[in-house]
């Protein structure tokens, strides 16, 4: 053997290894169970990682089911504003949640009308701006390529899948991870600064939120500059929010129409349309839906993409049902906290309400 | 499948009870075998046939090796085991860096070619299992081993799961007597076991990947954009973060082979106290250096012909030594600036042997500056990344800056870790482990294990070593 390879046996210290080993587990275990508890008591609650591996199982469901999916499509909004509960009880449907959160819903219903088995009601949360500005990048087209590929071969449990599962199995039943974090953000954001927990994951893929867990208006104005995409408002010192809110309001005055966007929109339309027809002619049901928006939000919505030139041509040439909350008295009431979702006191009601205006309720 | 994932958590509880269960040492070989090879299964099958087929060509070839008498023949096996393992890992690894440099060389001739796309998965391990098991087929030949192990031990030798895909670089004389010999593990090795695989864990995840990876991460993805300061950090953050990763790798390998009762060699032993760059090298990555000296290096003639030869041969071994860890000119650089340090170091002792009394504090101050600076074509992604690093240096104008906090825990990181490295330049972190008090051992170990627990659930990163 080479003078200079050693092994590690002649050095070896003599441990005491049953309090060694066992203190040291012990108050790992402590450390992680005292976590917990504090998290608990600051009223956190584990939640599902919204993984690829369960959008995956939902999307086999949609198929599986037939005729029975109530499949819903789109991007946050429908994660959060539908009930699926109720929309079980109503529609005597069973509910496959399949909308991605920030992700477009063509990827999603391009796969659904190219999938002979897909044969149930379909509906879409459309959000103008995603018919003309989607991409490969996006969670929502990923998620539809892993379920194409995984439906293409049968594939071994491989590390991925494997670990994908076992991570999935622990992050869910603890605190620690609520909603995607990890432990160490866990403690900086919720234990030494008292962060609140505002939404939850639940295994069916659709999202609880509590605003009155957040801090307002300062998160309402937060949602409003992401959505005009400013990151720091110029304001002078001692500003109030009526400051910053005719500050936001001058700025989407300033918007234009996005009137070059408007080829492109119909072009998409006319695929979707396609789609769409394709699920109905298997015998499904297709609803494009526009989900409640308020305050600066919509402002800013019908300032971009004007209802009259993009929506209702959309209505007008799709060839199936349309919904827009705003036509609908007993949607319109309701009004988004952030500007973009709802309530978690609000859905049930919310979801009652657009069951009856899509007349797909069999009971109340 | 990874050290720091729950799949490998699930697995080695598993194997490790499995292996407790059985009675007999052949069955319990059997079961180390396969679960070494549901091991490299698990991240690609079909490559498990590459493995198979190199394990079971080195075995017959040795084989014929030790029963042959006739010197010249014995030589034609030889050949053949280095002609079919070099290959392997010539087509495999540098397939497509051979071709991409034949393109370029005909283009300057002014001949136009267009390879083939090369879009071959590089086999995970093969560099480390391809010269585990070179080891053996040389030693049969040097008659410095038996050849007539059994193929399920020859097999399990390589592709025992702790060492198989980012070593330490087992040798044949090393593991094949423990595969030989029945054992069982006792306890103070499964204690020590544990405690090695918390502290590489630790290493790898918190120190590596949490605190210095960010700060590599953020500079070298846009180098031209931050001042000297922040350059200083990342580049001082780099050598602790390929350190923390392979050294944490090495410890956990280590750690779980004493679970199941065998030893493996050590493969770091604080190199950035180093005093000089072959005390370097005596010190940093010693299986593979180890490894080089005694299977290219000393073969080649060593110190044996005369300086000038000694020179060529020890270029030559650190440039072999850059290419081994990728299909890459910048790896060849980084092997290439090692090799000028080691022949300039050894023409300065030789012209001023008082240099040994030189300030050793200095001395290894400047060793670790200098490999530090040498990361930087490792780490690079092209020559002009690295030179955007190198020249960033003196920059003093910024459009960005690294997150103070990011910076600081960096920067503390590294201090912490060379003065570490100082306090444990001539001992070991077994004699310091094992001075301690139980109760500090157990804080120590506590510390590791909550570590471990608080920056689970991102992304595991990949062992920065898998990809040699």
């Amino acid at each position: 053997m080479p003078s200079s390879i050693s092994s590690s046996e002649r050095r070896r210290p003599s441990l005491l290894w049953q309090p060694v080993l066992g203190g040291a587990a012990l108050a790992a275990l402590l450390f992680v169970c005292l976590m917990e508890l504090r998290l608990g008591l600051r009223g956190i609650r584990p939640t599902v990682p919204d993984t690829e591996a369960r959008w995956i199982e939902q999307r086999s469901s949609a198929a599986a089911l037939g005729e029975r999916a109530l499949i819903l499509v789109g991007s946050s909004r429908m994660q959060v504003d539908a009930d699926l509960g109720v929309l079980r009880a109503r529609t005597g449907l069973e509910p496959v949640q399949l909308a991605v959160d920030g992700s477009s819903f063509m990827p999603v219903l391009e796969g659904l009308a190219a999938d002979e088995a897909v044969r149930g009601t379909v509906i879409v949360d459309l959000l103008d701006p995603h018919l003309t500005s989607h991409n490969q990048q996006e969670t929502a087209y990923r998620w539809q390529q892993a379920y194409e590929r995984s439906r293409a071969r049968r594939e071994l449990p491989d590390f991925e899948r494997v670990e994908r599962w076992l991570s999935d199995a622990w992050r869910q039943r603890l605190r620690s991870y609520a909603n995607d974090t990890r432990p160490l953000t866990s403690l900086r954001h919720r234990l030494l600064t008292a962060t609140q927990q505002y939404f939850v994951t639940l295994s069916d893929r659709s999202q609880l939120v509590d605003y009155s867990k957040v801090e307002m208006p300062a998160f309402y104005y937060r949602r409003a500059l992401k959505h005009l995409g400013i990151s720091a408002p110029p304001l002078a010192p001692g500003w109030t929010w009526g400051d910053l809110d005719q500050l936001l309001r001058g700025r989407i005055e300033q918007l234009t129409p996005r009137t070059d966007a408007i080829e492109a929109y119909a072009a998409a339309v006319r695929t979707v349309a396609a789609q769409a027809q394709a699920i109905r002619a298997r015998g499904g049901r297709v609803y494009f839906v526009a989900l409640p928006a308020s305050g600066l939000v919509r402002l800013m919505d019908e300032r971009r993409m004007p209802r009259a030139l993009f929506w209702d041509r959309l209505a007008r040439e799709i060839g199936t049902p349309t919904l827009h909350f705003e036509d609908v008295p007993a949607l319109r009431e309701f009004s988004c906290p952030d500007g973009s979702h709802l309530d978690i006191r609000q859905r049930a009601a919310f979801t009652h309400a657009l069951v009856d205006a899509l007349g797909l309720g069999t009971a109340r | 499948m990874l050290f720091n994932s729950l799949t490998f958590l699930v697995f080695f509880v598993a194997v490790f009870l499995l292996h407790a269960l059985i009675p007999g040492w052949i069955g319990r070989k059997r079961l180390l075998l396969a679960a070494s090879y549901v091991f490299y299964a698990a991240w690609n099958p079909p490559y498990v046939l590459i493995l198979a087929f190199s394990t079971t060509m080195d075995w017959w070839l040795a084989r014929r090796i030790g029963q042959c008498e006739d010197e010249g023949r014995r030589r034609t096996l030889l050949v053949l085991s280095l002609a079919g393992n070099l290959s392997l890992l010539g087509f495999f690894k540098y397939g497509g860096f051979l071709l991409e440099n034949f393109q370029h060389l005909a283009a300057a001739a002014g001949v136009q070619y267009s390879p083939p796309a090369w879009d071959i998965v590089l086999p995970v391990g093969i560099s480390f299992y391809t010269f585990a098991s070179l080891s053996y087929t040389i030693d049969v030949y040097r008659r410095q081993i038996r050849s007539d192990c059994s193929l399920s031990d020859y097999a399990l030798f390589v592709s025992f799961f702790p060492h198989l895909v980012a070593g330490p670089i087992v040798r044949a004389s090393f593991l094949l007597p423990q595969i030989e010999q029945p054992r069982s593990a006792t306890a103070q090795q499964v204690a020590w076991g544990l405690c090695l695989l918390a502290t590489g864990l630790f290493q790898k995840a918190v120190l590596a990947d949490e605190v210095l990876a960010p700060v590599v991460d953020t500079v070298y993805g846009n180098s031209g954009a931050f001042a000297a300061p922040d350059i200083v950090a990342a580049i001082l953050a780099f050598s602790g973060q390929i350190y923390y990763d392979f050294a944490g790798y090495s410890l956990a390998a280590i750690g779980l082979a004493l679970c199941f009762g065998f030893e493996f060699p050590d493969n770091f032993r604080h190199p950035y106290a180093a005093r000089g760059f072959s005390d370097f090298w005596r010190r940093w990555h010693i299986s593979l250096s180890t490894w080089l000296r005694d299977y290219l290096y000393i073969p080649l003639g060593g110190n044996r012909r005369g300086e000038n030869r000694a020179t060529v041969n020890l270029m030559l071994t650190m440039l072999i030594g850059g290419l081994w860890h990728g299909a890459s000119w910048m790896f060849v650089l980084w092997g290439g600036l090692h090799g000028t340090y080691l022949a300039a170091e050894r023409a300065w002792r030789r012209r001023f042997p008082v240099a040994e009394a030189a300030p050793a504090v200095a001395l290894s101050l400047l060793t670790f500056a200098l490999v530090s600076l040498t990361w930087i074509p490792f780490r690079a992604a092209d020559p002009a990344a690295a030179w955007s690093v190198l020249s960033g240096l003196w920059r003093l104008d910024a459009t960005v800056a690294l997150d103070p906090t990011l910076r600081t825990l960096g920067l503390v990181a590294m201090a912490g870790t060379v003065l570490w490295h100082f306090l444990l330049r001539d001992s070991s972190f077994e004699a310091r482990f094992g001075a301690w008090r139980p109760v500090t051992q157990a804080a120590a170990l506590a510390i590791c294990l909550i570590g471990i627990f608080l920056v689970s659930g991102g992304d595991s990163h990949a062992f920065i070593y898998f990809q040699f």
